[in-house]
């Protein structure tokens, strides 16, 4: 089938629609966490992410369906004494992948497609570190991605 | 309003933006369990923390309620396995039949990871039908920590 390549921005001012596959769709990746204190790996729905917190290797996590690349993070969590630093980080087989560095209660990070990239089956975990917090609650990390195919 | 239909493959290099509605689109849906399923047995995977096998009050079984019309394009799983095991099988099940079953390869104790996709309308569902994952493990080894993702592309 031949192909119509477009270069330019395209922009539609009405509906589109995709009879056939559509490739380069967004996707959400949610983590949470009840609490913890200083540092934990998020869990996936009811499953516990254990990973190696100072190797940043996971042991558990999503598996990705298809290749793409990591495109934004959002973080939201409350503290027992309201520390205001830390960091959250995605972490693959391969190690650390992506962050956000949290600032506050609520912290959002976005970066071009292709900045960081993945394979199908490479499996995602969230871990977060909070600094001068005795305890963190009420974890919820969201991992936007961007599939190639 | 004025359909310009494309009949070819259209490849944008750059970016492309929707002002109205974008019909199409993938999806996942994450199903987990954490105790997973015991050597010769069965577990029905749950969406966050919610039981799987609860009767509905028409006799199904809880399900993801599909809010439009899609198809089942795709399905990642990992879990811990206890043993080896050549016949551990998930299945995705639309409405409580088994539409796409996917034997897991042979494997050994550890961490096992299985990707498939397939193409669009291959196994499809309309809005309302019900969507959930099992596994069963035919062999000697158990699973626990058991994560899947079930891609789906809506029609509209």
């Amino acid at each position: 089938m031949a192909t119509k390549f477009i270069t330019e921005q395209l922009e539609i001012t009405s509906d589109s629609e995709v009879q056939g596959e559509l490739n380069g769709s967004k996707d959400i990746i949610h983590f949470n966490r009840d609490a913890d204190t200083g540092s934990a790996y998020c869990e996936a729905g009811e499953v516990t992410t254990v990973g190696d917190s100072h190797s940043g290797v996971p042991t558990v996590g999503i598996p990705m369906v298809r290749p793409g690349s990591v495109t934004g993070m959002s973080v939201r969590w409350a503290g027992s004494t309201g520390g205001t630093s830390g960091f959250c980080q995605l972490h693959t087989p391969d190690g650390f992948l992506f962050g956000v560095t949290l600032t506050s209660s609520v912290d959002i990070t976005t970066q071009p497609r292709y900045t960081d990239e993945f394979s199908a089956g490479d499996i995602f975990a969230a871990f977060i570190t909070v600094n001068g917090v005795d305890t963190m609650r009420d974890i919820v990390v969201e991992i936007e991605v961007i599939y190639d195919e | 309003m004025a359909i310009q239909a494309q009949a070819q493959n259209i490849e944008s290099t750059s970016d492309m933006i929707v002002t109205g509605e974008k019909k199409g689109t993938k999806q996942t849906l994450l199903f987990t369990n954490d105790t997973g399923a015991p050597a010769m047995g069965s577990a029905i995977l749950k969406m966050g923390t919610i039981l799987g096998a609860v009767a509905f009050h028409d006799g199904t079984l809880t399900a993801v309620l599909q809010s439009r019309p899609g198809s089942i394009t795709g399905v990642s799983v990992f879990f811990n396995a206890s043993g080896s095991s050549t016949v551990d099988t998930f299945n995705v099940l639309v409405n409580g039949s088994s539409v796409w079953a996917i034997n897991i390869p042979s494997h050994a104790a550890g961490p096992v990871i299985c990707v498939e996709t397939q193409p669009r309308y291959t196994d499809s569902f309309v809005a309302e039908d019900g969507i959930y994952v099992t596994f069963t493990s035919f062999g000697s080894s158990a699973a626990s920590n058991i994560i899947c993702l079930v891609e789906v592309m809506y029609d509209d």
